[in-house]
């Protein structure tokens, strides 16, 4: 970041850091660019732990947390038996990546630190296309974590037995099976299925028999309440072991809690006292945005949020540019980011 | 100086197969306006979430211009920017349904089309989306003040989001918005594919499973695939998660076209099927096919009407005369256009054609070579076209060198009968072609080829050892005017190409359509022989073209390069003589539009009655939905609450939701009908707020619920029923309901009414004739006609002065002469010198209106100015006379002594137009005044006194009859006239100056017109 900037945040905002795209946090020593990772993006805590700092636990978020946290607790997941399956009911946009990959890290993180986690996007109809995927990441998790005794299981059917284009469910299913025996106490594998709908509802059961054995957890993502329901007449029966959880947007209140949290963190520790809490942003911009009774998903939130304030830098900018000490003095209200900030940015970023 | 050259105003042989924009839009017809009533019926109920669909017919004979009116109905369904539509137009060979839907109905469909019928479901479904408003725990305490009001400015992102994708231009960009989630709402997605699998339910989930994944980045291509009938190989099916590979039977289309259509009208997506020339399968087609047909036929029918789109069936009469009732249920007769001309619509039809070049039919046809036109073209608009182009062929072409039209037309009669009987062989003229250069060809021992092809090197016809072709022909045949000059540019692409395949090769070019000298000439720069197919003299001119096609290998360079060289000025000449054809072509629309605007006005009028009508009721029942909804949401109102007999409320929120839906529904055909009204965008305005009410109701009304399904609401008032007043406060409830009612109110009140409708329609009328005749020539024409009435007037005023003046002029001289007769006979009489003086003074006005003169007031009574003169010295002498004059007493007397009647001067002059003269009352002694008693005489005068009087008197006498003489009984016109024009030669000129100006522009127009 230019130093510019960097005086423009810290001088204007009393901010160290841009706080919804810094480059690093140097106070919890986390370079953001260098670990190839971005607020702006859903968090990757299972990869970067750090981020778990940035993740909010706001409404919707702390239920499915504390959800999440007992019923490994009651499990005493991971340590031994077959991998739970989860699933994480909620519309596009609502937090379910991070949720997810927040689940992940839970459980690397109460398995002693080894887990592999990959998302699966479902681009096909095809359940033996889907194992297909699934038994390749299986294969690399084995390499990774140089787990013995699985090359027999993956040398019992070639590709080209198999078929890449239409692979047999029934060779892959021997696979699996075989792999059972070397996997079971393996570090776990987290396998992020996205997205589960109405027409794929019954592969949850078939993808659970198949890969629990294995110690991969299944995580799937739906967006269809009626999933959330089947799954959870699933899990009560015999035949699956999880948990599901369901993502909402934020309203008013969370969206403040959000807010202010983000940048805290960011904050420099000789902030003035009018340089807290949600300043530069207006409260009332908030009571705007979202409305009593209305609520916005986080991914639109944050990039709202991002937006506006990206547009109060520019204004500001240019004052900032070649200017020699003394810097510029700004009134207080030119520093302000009302609501006509966002909506500013949101009319933009539809229209473009 | 340039020769003038005059054009074929008629195209030849006017087919029309893919568009009408080549060819001039005549609509004049019964036949189109039956046409487009029907469609903006269709157009105007499509809204309706149950409208039924239409299936409409259009019969005639070959040519009739069948398919020209379908492509004007397909016009006019497209001129909307509110509904969107899709038209398919398919000629089929075979009555089957899987080959119609997939080779002629599916396959038309692309990928856009599909993806945008999405987008539009979701931006509906957005639409519908409100945003949320507040659950309180506190149920009655909720305020709605907040959420009903207005701020501008002050949109929520939710509300921002609606107005930017009502914005939207390309439907997909909501797709993309949805992709990014940069919209608040959520679920669309999953709302949509619960429509969609509703639509599918009774059809198989294929359908669905295929039509969700249209917009699949991955999957959509696959998933079009299948919905165009393509087959998918197993995976492919096993990726889209089909059961079936392929839709391959014919119940299978009909679902999948019967879906595609459901899921278009959910989309508001109006789709127009056009099948036309039915008869290729019904009549002409195998037997089976024959049978199948009218099956086909009423399957189709129930289709789009079932699903609430539009059909459109054009055929041959012996094609739908072989229909049975059965399909005549489906397509009803009342919904079949009839394609006729009547013999009014054929002159309307050439006049347009006539218009731009010879202003009217009647001066390029003799009255009865008119009527032989339309009994010989039968009612058929391709065939009397045809007659016409040939028929003015045949009238030109005797004098080719004649420019001037005038002398070549009007067509006549034999002119008529002998393009008649040519137009019968007319289908066989590129065949005798064909079998000239083969017989020839033949004749000359060379080798003949027919449609040659070397690599993408194509002509008609080679003579010559294929390799090395002596001779390379390409027969064209064009239609009109630019049709012209894009087959002369294939012809001289084609020339290039022969020269850098073959540069031995000649190239001649046979035109057996439609040419232009003009075109003509230009081509022959390029190739090396252009023939004006000729029956009679083909055959002999292509032979000797033949014997000249060995070339020295100089020549052929030199051919070359000069062919080279007017090839890039030929496509220089071609770009401007299109531009000008488009501009005759242009002009030609326009002069039709003209012509046609008189009934277009017509036809808005009666399409605005019927808008205006359907708005009504559109309003009448978005009104009585409102009250519905309205006496549901108050407990107080209800019906429920008397009778204790409450619905449950999910049922009541439900029925409540239908009846918002139906609202919508109104409000979205409310919007269409709304579109070419006046004051569109007032009204338009208003439906909005009543669009964002209606979605606040709908929004309170799920919140309502909401409250009353948490147990803390249903234990306090166990079984009370769903009422809006028991969750928010009722006051600000009635409000909302009193702004909807106010907001439809408003509408009504704003809603055009017919009368004034009719004003309007006829200060169009108006409109359109001055825009017709021209503003600027209806100005000079004004002026004309002021400058002639001005000048009308003004010789007017001066003639009935003139008359005036000299009937005056007389009037006064026998007032004299009477004056002087009385003073004669009554010398005695005191006789006061005023009144003599008065006398004086008249005659001297008289005098001075006597003058004439550029100045003067009168024109040709001037001569009678020095008798006034004479008559007014001698009135002058009088008066000495009279002041010199010896008087004596005389005593009271009772009466005048000779008690003569003398005329009454003031009875005489009564009726005279002249200037009012008062005789002095002791000189005009009325008979009453002569009767009374008591009037006193003055002194008499002595006797010499009386007799000096008498004399002069005499004398003023006798002057007065001298001018009298001359005066004239009435007044010369043509003297008058003459004088008239030498002294006001100016202001006549002037006056007439406009006139003079509008004749010349007239004269002007015509001139260019013909020059034209």
């Amino acid at each position: 970041m230019p130093n510019e900037m960097q005086r423009l945040l810290l001088e204007c905002f009393s901010l160290v850091e841009h706080p919804f795209e810094p480059e690093a946090d140097k106070r919890r020593n986390l370079n953001f660019r260098a670990l190839g990772v971005s607020l702006a993006r859903p968090l990757d805590v299972f990869r970067v732990g750090g981020l778990e700092e940035y993740f909010v636990r706001v409404g919707p978020f702390n239920d499915a947390v504390q959800k999440i946290d007992a019923y490994l607790a009651a499990q005493g997941y991971p340590g031994g038996g077959n991998a739970p399956a989860f699933l994480i009911a909620g519309a596009k946009g609502v937090g379910r990546t991070t949720m997810a990959s927040f689940l992940g890290y839970r459980i690397k993180t109460l398995g002693g630190g080894s887990a592999s986690l990959n998302n699966v996007p479902v681009t096909t109809e095809h359940l033996g296309r889907l194992l297909f995927t699934i038994k390749n990441l299986v294969n690399l998790h084995v390499t990774r974590h140089q787990i013995p005794n699985c090359e027999g299981a993956f040398a019992l059917f070639s590709n080209a037995d198999i078929n890449p284009q239409d692979p047999s469910i029934n060779y892959l299913g021997q696979i699996f099976a075989e792999l059972a025996q070397c996997m079971g106490a393996a570090p776990p594998l987290i396998l992020v299925i996205e997205s589960i709908t109405w027409e794929r509802r019954d592969w949850i059961a078939r993808l659970y028999a198949h890969l629990s054995p294995l110690n991969i957890v299944l995580v799937f993502l739906t967006d269809d309440r009626r999933i959330y329901n089947a799954f959870r007449d699933l899990r009560s029966g015999p035949t699956l072991n999880g948990l599901e959880v369901s993502l909402d947007k934020l309203d008013r209140q969370m969206a403040e809690e959000f807010l202010r949290h983000r940048l805290e963190r960011f904050r420099s520790n000789q902030s003035p006292i009018a340089h807290r809490g949600l300043f530069p942003f207006v409260s009332q911009a908030l009571n705007q945005t979202i409305p009593p009774g209305e609520k916005i998903g986080i991914k639109l939130l944050e990039q709202i949020f991002r937006g506006a304030f990206n547009i109060k830098l520019q204004e500001l900018s240019p004052q900032y540019l070649n200017a020699q000490p003394p810097n510029p003095q700004f009134q207080p209200e030119q520093l302000l980011i009302p609501f006509d900030y966002l909506s500013r940015y949101y009319s933009l970023a539809l229209r473009s | 100086m340039t020769t003038q050259t005059f054009s074929n105003p008629f195209p030849r042989d006017p087919v029309v197969t893919t568009s009408i924009d080549q060819l001039p839009d005549f609509r004049e017809t019964e036949s189109y306006r039956q046409g487009v009533g029907i469609v903006e019926n269709f157009r105007e109920n499509f809204p309706l979430s149950t409208s039924a669909g239409m299936a409409m017919g259009i019969r005639g004979r070959f040519g009739s211009g069948k398919t020209h009116l379908i492509f004007q109905l397909i016009a006019e369904l497209q001129n909307s920017s509110i509904l969107r539509s899709k038209v398919i137009y398919a000629k089929a060979d075979k009555a089957d349904a899987f080959d119609l839907y997939v080779n002629y109905f599916a396959r038309k469909l692309e990928a856009d089309d599909l993806k945008n019928v999405v987008s539009l479901h979701l931006a509906k479904l957005l639409r519908g989306k409100a945003p949320a408003l507040p659950i309180s725990n506190e149920p009655r305490m909720v305020a709605l003040g907040e959420l009903m009001k207005e701020a501008p400015g002050e949109k929520t992102i939710t509300q921002i989001a609606q107005e930017e994708v009502a914005q939207l231009t390309d439907p997909q960009s909501i797709l993309k918005l949805i992709e990014q989630e940069l919209l608040p709402v959520s679920g669309l997605n999953r709302e949509f594919n619960e429509e969609i699998e509703t639509t599918a339910r009774d059809l198989g989930p294929d359908f669905f499973r295929a039509y969700s994944k249209v917009t699949d980045p991955e999957l959509g291509a696959l998933a079009l695939r299948w919905i165009q009938g393509g087959m998918l190989s197993n995976s492919e099916r096993l990726d889209l998660g089909l059961d079936s590979a392929g839709i391959t039977k014919a119940s299978d289309a009909k679902q999948a076209l019967r879906f595609l259509l459901g899921a278009f009208k959910r989309a508001d997506f109006a789709v127009m099927f056009c099948l036309d020339e039915f008869e290729r399968f019904s009549s002409r087609g195998t037997l089976d096919d024959q049978k199948a047909s009218a099956g086909l036929l009423k399957d189709l029918a129930e289709t789009f009407k079932g699903t609430g789109h539009l059909l459109v069936v054009s055929g041959a009469n012996d094609a739908w005369n072989l229909m049975k009732k059965d399909v005549f249920d489906r397509i009803k007769q009342a919904d079949i256009v009839e394609m006729r001309l009547s013999e009014t619509e054929a002159k309307g039809l050439l006049d347009a054609y006539c218009q731009v070049s010879y202003g009217s039919a009647d001066s390029v046809f003799e009255p009865d070579a008119i009527h032989l036109l339309y009994d010989a073209g039968n009612q058929n608009t391709r065939r009397i076209l045809n007659l016409a182009h040939h028929a003015y062929e045949i009238a030109t072409s005797e004098n080719r060198n004649e420019t001037d039209p005038s002398r070549l037309l009007p067509i006549k009669v034999q002119h008529l009968e002998k393009a008649a009987n040519e137009l019968l062989s007319d289908s066989k003229r590129q065949d005798a072609v064909e079998q000239s250069i083969q017989g020839i060809a033949l004749d000359m021992r060379l080798p003949f080829q027919k449609d040659f092809q070397q690599d993408s090197f194509l002509c008609d016809y080679i003579l010559g050892d294929p390799q090395r072709p002596q001779v390379a022909i390409e027969v064209t045949k064009s239609i009109f005017k630019l049709g012209e000059v894009s087959a002369a540019r294939e012809i001289a692409t084609l020339s290039q190409a022969i020269r850098s395949n073959f540069p031995q090769t000649r190239f001649c070019v046979v035109i057996v359509g439609y040419s232009t000298l003009e075109v003509r000439n230009e081509l022959a720069k390029v190739v090396d022989r252009v023939f004006s197919f000729d029956e009679d003299s083909f055959a002999a001119e292509f032979r000797e073209f033949l014997k000249s096609t060995s070339f020295q290998p100089a020549d052929v360079e030199q051919r070359l390069k000069s062919q080279e060289s007017a090839y890039q000025e030929l496509q220089k000449k071609f770009d401007q003589l299109e531009g000008s054809r488009r501009d005759e072509i242009e002009q030609l629309k326009r002069a039709l539009d003209v012509l046609q605007s008189g009934s277009l006005s017509l036809r808005e009028t009666a399409r605005e009655k019927r808008v205006t009508d359907k708005m009504g009721e559109t309003l009448a029942e978005l009104t009585s939905l409102t009250e519905e909804e309205e006496s549901l949401a108050f407990r107080v109102l209800s019906t429920e609450e008397k009778n204790k007999s409450f619905i449950e409320p999910r049922a009541k929120l439900e029925r409540v939701l239908r009846l918002i839906d139906d609202q919508r529904t109104h409000l979205r055909r409310a919007d269409v009908l709304n579109e070419k009204l006046p004051q569109a965008e007032e009204f338009q305005a208003i439906l909005r707020k009543l669009a964002a009410l209606i979605q606040s109701a709908e929004e309170l009304w799920d919140q309502s619920f909401a409250a009353v399904a948490k147990p803390s609401f249903a234990a306090a008032y166990p079984g009370q029923g769903l009422f809006l007043d028991d969750t928010f406060n009722r006051l600000e409830i009635r409000k909302m309901y009193r702004e909807r009612r106010d907001l439809l109110s408003e509408l009504e009140n704003l809603h055009p009414h017919r009368a004034a409708n009719q004003v309007r329609a006829y200060l169009n009328k108006v409109r359109e004739t001055v825009r017709r005749i021209n503003l600027l020539m209806v100005l000079l024409w004004l002026l004309a006609l002021v400058g002639v009435a001005a000048n009308l007037y003004l010789f007017g005023a001066a003639w009935v002065r003139e008359g005036s003046v000299a009937s005056s002029y007389s009037s006064t001289i026998s007032y004299v002469q009477q004056q002087m007769a009385y003073l004669k006979k009554n010398p005695s009489s005191p006789f006061e010198n005023n009144s003599v003086e008065d006398l004086i003074a008249e005659l001297t006005r008289s005098s001075a209106q006597l003058n004439s003169g550029p100045s003067g007031t009168t024109y040709t009574l001037g001569y009678l100015s020095p008798r006034a003169d004479d008559v007014r010295s001698k009135l002058d002498q009088l008066t000495k006379d009279l002041r010199s004059a010896q008087f004596q007493p005389s005593p009271f007397i009772q009466s005048t002594p000779s008690a003569q009647p003398v005329p009454s001067a003031q009875a005489s002059l009564s009726v005279q137009a002249g200037p009012s003269i008062q005789p002095s009352p002791s000189i005009q002694p009325t008979p009453a005044a002569q009767a009374s008693p008591g009037v006193r005489r003055g002194p008499s005068l002595t006797a010499s006194s009386g007799a000096t009087i008498a004399e002069d008197a005499t004398e003023v006498d006798e002057s007065c009859r001298r001018a009298r003489d001359l005066i004239p009984t009435s007044i010369d016109f043509s003297g008058f006239a003459g004088a008239y024009w030498g002294a006001n030669r100016f202001p006549i000129v002037v006056g007439l100056l406009p006139l003079l100006l509008a004749v010349l522009v007239v004269s002007f127009r015509r001139y260019t017109r013909r020059v034209q």
